[in-house]
């Protein structure tokens, strides 16, 4: 039994030294956390919440269109759900592959998986289907992709997928035979819906959107209208006609594309967004439709005069807001000040960070906001390493997408780190290098977030990108994507994988809410929550973890809330402000 | 105001009991809080923060008033000998902080100290962005050109960048919490720094100020230490009387050094540099701090066992997997080994990893270029020997793959090596003989042990299983002998100091992983000809990680080898163009490709001649020989093979 009597702590605490065993009978109750903590593979709550890895890239076997069986794609990145006859139980679930390697049998460069997955006897699986349980795209017919990153689906159940990493000739996408090996030229018959009789060097013939059929898993069109520039994705808006489009590059511009008739975007106008002086709203910058231009839309854009960002990646529409993740760059050196001196212009979050040289420095990064009617855009959150009580950080946001559950709309924001200095992951983990990507929900009612608003629910496996987050239409499962993990984790945990989770739809306050402390107590209380491994606080105070041999392992000074997701299985004490002590037990 | 200790307990198998100290804090805590006031618990950590926030501010305090004299001094040759003296108070200012800022933000630290070259983003492999030299190292180089004072424009973008990031790293260190554990690691680090790059003049293009620099940075330890000694006394009398000495040994060689060329690296290293780190990581045991270890599953590639830069376990292979901590396990090596050897998985079923990296030539083939498949021409480049292989954080001489594990897959689907596929490799593994039960044995508890993740991990971890770390000079490194080759001892001060060859190929492996943390490795653009000596010389057309990183600083750039074996493994050089350690020496000697004439942009290596005479360079090969370490290598052949 514990007393209150500070003497009685500190003999209490002595006896901690002396004999960690006894120490810790006489701090029942406690509770374990019944988790798993290894990060070699990924984190995801426990019990109600489960999960089951749905896809291993370059592990599982996928078919391509001519019945012929290889090795599935790795490196998965965006997520598409396209449900069967309406059901959250049963869609494809669609994975692009961002590879620009070379494949023998689902064809060289990037590449696009579609799963048949069905919910069954409690669990996510892969269903049968006629052409393969799960299919590859074949991108043959509109000569190959490269690196297909992020994507969007169209309100017409197609995919469209962006290819990333800009090509610069065909020597590098052949790659000595190890990447795109096909590097003949490239014929393009049409562009925006009229004849044309053009052709391309191979690698200008990447770094587009392609649409996809996912129920057939057949391509339908490279959309050279929609320009060639960095794609990592956008958002195909519920008009049937208007897309927006991000790139990731320094700087980048923010794209919009509308077709002229509803269903198909086939022929249309290409836009690039530029923000008025006072940020209060934009303008769409008309860029001329012609393919030389399109090569080289981004260059263009900028000489008449349109924003620039720093790496634009996912976007996601909710209510009207556009949301955007902004990665940031460590060091943009003269990639801005070029981009001003060709005729573009800084955002105005961007001009609010310039260093004297005119380079930016921005390494955590953002989650912009643009209204869709106003055109005005603003940052929703900024990254950072938490402040005031918190451990919570956020870097480089990029995967995004939104669910709606229980009458709340959360936007859910996936890392994909670029650094591990500033505070982007914790301490202990910045001593090792250790990059680890997290997933977070931010309530999006909730007027001016900040970091320390996000709950997270994801923690990534070691080496691993978060990314590709979708959920089904009920909102009652998300699919992920663990992406990169290194390839030394343990099996399954070595190669990219696509994971489901499902059944946190009735727990969304149990999962990131935090605890309720009995204030009487006259100590500082403390709970874990076991979900998001965070240890919670009753009061700001001084923390200290220690293991069972008494060595302090860490320490953090004024915090209401810690991070424990980063520890092994096994007991520790948590020491506030040099006095209160508790046992964590983690299992 | 009280300093209290919160080491815990000491370590149980000294059988002592709990520090008396940690009562006497308690009882004062206890004092205080039945006055019902929150005790000002000051330890040492927090003393130790306290003075680098103060020194990180005096370090700030100093750039604009550079930035102001970079604009108003005239443009005569007394202002230039004042703009140096200026450099060198900011370097000096710097190196007081260095041990905590390279330690605790390695951000800011990467902003002020970095190598004075362009660099890329390296998240953004389409991106072209080259970005321009800033910080410490630049400056001083700029400063020490001819007439700095007549372009200013470079010195005044310097000093505006400088005054941000030393503005950042005043912010981070007033705002930090340290803890005992990062003190010491802080410590080690510097001291780890000092040995491996410090007195090689890896950070100091004016090399004069490399080893005055090297003895301040130490002499920064003092006061922090100084907090920690009167427990340790209390503990262990005699290590801390060791650690004090080492500490002043290690100083006084240091300010005994004022020839950069003459200094005796191999008997600092030996005789203070490696007892210093060895009292410090005691010290941390005997104080009851936490170390890294402690912190699982969080690793680092430096061991924290390990107490000398030549320990063999002192860097963890398997942090370069992505498996730190995972130990050798000899039955998966055992695996790997019979795939190593096995000609199963070609697709002409003739070729084995060994057919070019045989254990006879330490894992090389002895050929310029590998024969490629069907004795169709050859390979891109020179096979490598693998000894050390996993001591890198990237693979192949373009750096394409991160780990063994990844590497194996390219040699699997090459064209000109197996020609085959991962599907195909994994039904021949399942139809060779013996090897499923071999796995199913390695890999106990796998289900469906032969998949690819356990082939490459097999293959892996007998690579991993390569390294040797017992060569004649190992052994004097560490002290385990007191003879060694005076041809070598001579040959390693010149490769660590007036050959520099150090600066790329870093101790202890000798490859182009960055001490002090080896967690970075480095690629160089030295400008390799197609052959050398050649009649006409032209620079060898391959893009190296050109090809991979579209960034045109990386065009004809290549991994940094291990000069460990070296002696076995020629022909050298990415194309195997050059045949003998002599004419390599030559080649480096003469400046790289640039010094011998050639066009090459973005050498990183200078392109004005070291200076060696023929005597430091056989020298220096000597040197190279004494790190041949081929135990066990005849005993890999198989039998039959």
């Amino acid at each position: 039994m514990h007393s209150r009597k500070s003497k009685a702590v500190w003999a209490a605490l002595a006896a901690l030294a002396l004999a960690p065993e006894a120490f810790s009978q006489a701090f029942a109750p406690f509770t374990p956390i019944d988790t798993n903590f290894n990060t070699t593979q990924h984190l995801v709550p426990g019990s109600p919440v489960l999960s089951a890895i749905l896809i291993r890239g370059a592990t599982d076997t996928a078919t391509n269109t001519l019945g012929v069986k290889g090795l599935a794609k790795d490196v998965n990145d965006f997520t598409g759900y396209v449900p069967i006859n309406g059901r959250s139980d049963s869609g494809y679930v669609i994975i692009n592959n961002e590879q620009n390697t070379r494949d023998s049998v689902h064809g060289d460069g990037g590449g696009m998986t579609v799963v048949t997955a069905q919910f069954k006897n409690n669990t996510w699986s892969v269903a049968n289907h006629p052409g393969g349980r799960v299919r590859s795209v074949n991108f043959a017919p509109v000569g190959g992709t490269i690196a297909n990153c992020g994507g969007m689906q169209t309100p017409w159940g197609t995919v469209l997928t962006a290819e990333e990493w800009s090509q610069g000739s065909n020597t590098a996408i052949h790659s000595n035979g190890n990447g795109y090996r096909d590097t003949a030229d490239w014929p393009v018959t049409s562009f925006n819906g009229a004849p044309v009789n053009r052709s391309l060097k191979r690698y200008q013939n990447l770094n587009w959107m392609v649409e996809v059929n996912p129920a057939t898993a057949q391509v339908v069109k490279k959309h050279y209208n929609m320009g060639r520039f960095d794609h990592e994705g956008g958002t195909a808006m519920a008009d049937g006609k208007t897309v927006y489009l991000t790139d990731d590059a320094t700087p980048g511009v923010f794209f919009k594309f509308v077709s002229d008739t509803v269903g198909n975007y086939n022929k249309g106008q290409l836009y690039a967004y530029q923000q008025s002086a006072d940020g209060n709203s934009g303008t769409w910058l008309t860029l001329p439709m012609n393919l030389d231009t399109m090569l080289n839309v981004r260059a263009v854009a900028i000489a008449r005069g349109a924003t620039l960002f720093t790496r634009l990646e996912w976007s996601e529409h909710v209510d009207g807001k556009l949301y955007i993740a902004e990665t940031g760059n460590d060091a943009s050196g003269t990639a801005h000040r070029n981009g001003v001196r060709n005729g573009g212009r800084l955002a105005k979050h961007l001009a609010a960070r310039l260093n004297a040289d005119s380079s930016i420095t921005d390494y955590y990064g953002r989650v912009l906001r643009f209204d869709v009617a106003t055109n005005k855009m603003d940052v929703l959150l900024e990254g950072g390493a938490g402040t005031g009580g918190s451990t919570n950080h956020l870097a480089s946001p990029d995967g995004l997408t939104a669910v709606e559950l229980n009458g709340k709309k959360y936007l859910v924001i996936q890392e994909d780190l670029i650094g591990t200095s500033q505070g982007r992951v914790s301490p202990a983990a910045a001593a090792a290098n250790r990059v680890i990507c997290e997933l977070y929900w931010l309530d999006l009612s909730i007027a001016t977030p900040t970091v320390n608003d996000l709950k997270r629910m994801v923690v990534g496996a070691n080496g691993a990108e978060i990314t590709g987050a979708r959920f089904t239409p009920d909102g009652k499962t998300m699919f992920v994507n663990i992406q990169h993990p290194s390839s030394s984790n343990p099996a399954p945990y070595n190669t990219s994988y696509t994971l489901a989770v499902w059944g946190y739809a009735g727990q969304t306050s149990a999962l990131f809410d935090k605890p309720k402390f009995n204030k009487k107590s006259g100590r500082i209380e403390m709970q874990v929550n076991p979900l998001t491994r965070f240890a919670y606080f009753s009061e700001l105070a001084d923390a200290e973890l220690f293991d069972t041999a008494g060595r302090r392992l860490e320490r953090h000074r004024q915090v209401t809330q810690m991070d424990v997701a980063h520890l092994n299985a096994g007991s520790y004490f948590l020491r506030l402000n040099g006095r209160d002590v508790h046992k964590l037990v983690l299992q | 105001m009280s300093l209290t200790f919160s080491y815990g307990r000491p370590p149980r198998q000294g059988g002592r009991p709990v520090s008396s100290l940690c009562f006497k804090a308690a009882a004062l805590a206890a004092a205080f809080l039945s006055l019902g006031a929150k005790p000002p618990v000051r330890e040492p950590a927090d003393v130790v923060q306290a003075r680098y926030a103060r020194d990180a501010a005096a370090f700030e305090a100093l750039t604009p008033a550079f930035r102001k004299a970079v604009d108003s001094l005239p443009a005569r040759a007394a202002s230039t000998a004042s703009l140096r003296t200026r450099v060198a108070r900011l370097r000096a200012a710097y190196k007081r902080v260095e041990w905590l800022a390279d330690y605790a933000h390695p951000g800011s630290a990467a902003r002020l100290n970095p190598p004075p070259l362009d660099r890329a983003d390296l998240n953004a492999p389409s991106d072209m962005t080259v970005l321009k030299p800033e910080g410490l190292q630049i400056l001083l180089e700029v400063a020490h050109g001819e007439n700095p004072l007549q372009d200013r424009g470079e010195l005044k973008r310097l000093a505006m960048r400088l005054e941000s990031a030393a503005g950042e790293l005043a912010a981070q260190s007033s705002s930090t919490v340290l803890d005992d554990r990062m003190v010491f690691e802080a410590m080690q680090n510097q001291v780890l720094r000092v040995m491996a790059a410090g007195i090689t003049g890896f950070d100091a293009p004016a090399t004069e100020l490399s080893l005055p620099e090297s003895r301040l940075s130490l002499e920064a330890l003092r006061p922090a230490l100084a907090l920690y000694l009167p427990e340790l006394k209390r503990r262990d009398a005699a290590l801390a009387a060791r650690l004090t000495k080492s500490l002043d040994r290690a100083v006084k060689v240091l300010a005994a050094g004022k020839d950069f060329d003459a200094f005796d690296r191999l008997a600092f290293i030996r005789e203070a540099g490696n007892p210093l780190y060895a009292a410090l990581a005691d010290a941390q045991v005997a104080l009851g701090i936490a170390t890294f270890a402690d912190l699982k599953p969080l690793r680092r590639p430096v061991s924290v066992q390990a107490r000398n830069l030549f320990d063999p376990g002192f860097l963890d292979g398997h942090f370069y997997a992505h498996t730190p901590g995972e130990t050798l396990n000899p039955a998966v090596a055992a695996v790997g080994r019979r795939l190593f050897f096995d000609p199963a998985f070609s697709s002409d079923q003739k070729r084995s990893c060994a057919s070019c990296h045989d254990p006879r030539r330490a894992f090389s083939d002895g050929v310029p270029k590998s024969p490629a498949f069907g004795g169709l021409g050859t390979l891109l480049r020179n096979a490598p020997g693998i000894s050390h292989a996993a001591y890198q954080g990237a693979q192949f001489w373009d750096l394409r793959e991160q780990t063994l594990e990844k590497q194996i897959g390219h040699v699997i689907a090459g064209e000109g090596e197996f020609r085959s596929s991962t599907l195909a490799t994994l039904g021949a593994v399942r139809k060779g003989p013996g090897y499923v039960e071999a796995f199913r044995a390695a890999f106990p508890g796998d289900p469906d042990p032969v998949n690819m993740g356990t082939i490459t991990k097999a293959l892996a971890m007998y690579v991993r299983s390569l390294a040797r770390w017992d060569s004649p000079f190992d052994r004097y490194a560490r002290g385990e002998t007191e003879f060694i080759d005076p041809a070598a001892k001579r040959g390693f001060n010149l490769f660590m100091g007036k050959a520099a060859c150090a600066t790329c190929h870093f101790p202890p492996a000798f490859n182009g992983v960055v001490p002090p943390k080896y967690l970075e490795t480095e690629s160089e653009v030295i400008g390799a000809p197609a052959r050398f000596p050649a009649p006409v010389l032209v620079l060898d057309p391959d893009l190296g990680r050109g090809l991979i990183h579209q960034n045109p600083i990386f065009r004809n750039a290549f991994k940094t080898p291990t000069v460990r074996n070296a002696e076995l493994t020629g022909p050298y050089m990415h194309n195997g163009g050059i045949e003998t350690l002599e004419a390599v020496l030559d080649f480096y000697n003469a400046g790289g490709g640039a010094g011998l004439g050639l066009e090459v942009p973005n050498q990183t290596l200078p392109s004005d001649s070291l200076g060696l005479s023929r005597a430091e360079m056989n020298d220096i090969i000597a040197f190279m020989k004494s790190l041949t370490d081929t135990t066990g290598y005849g005993g890999q052949i198989p039998a039959g093979y």
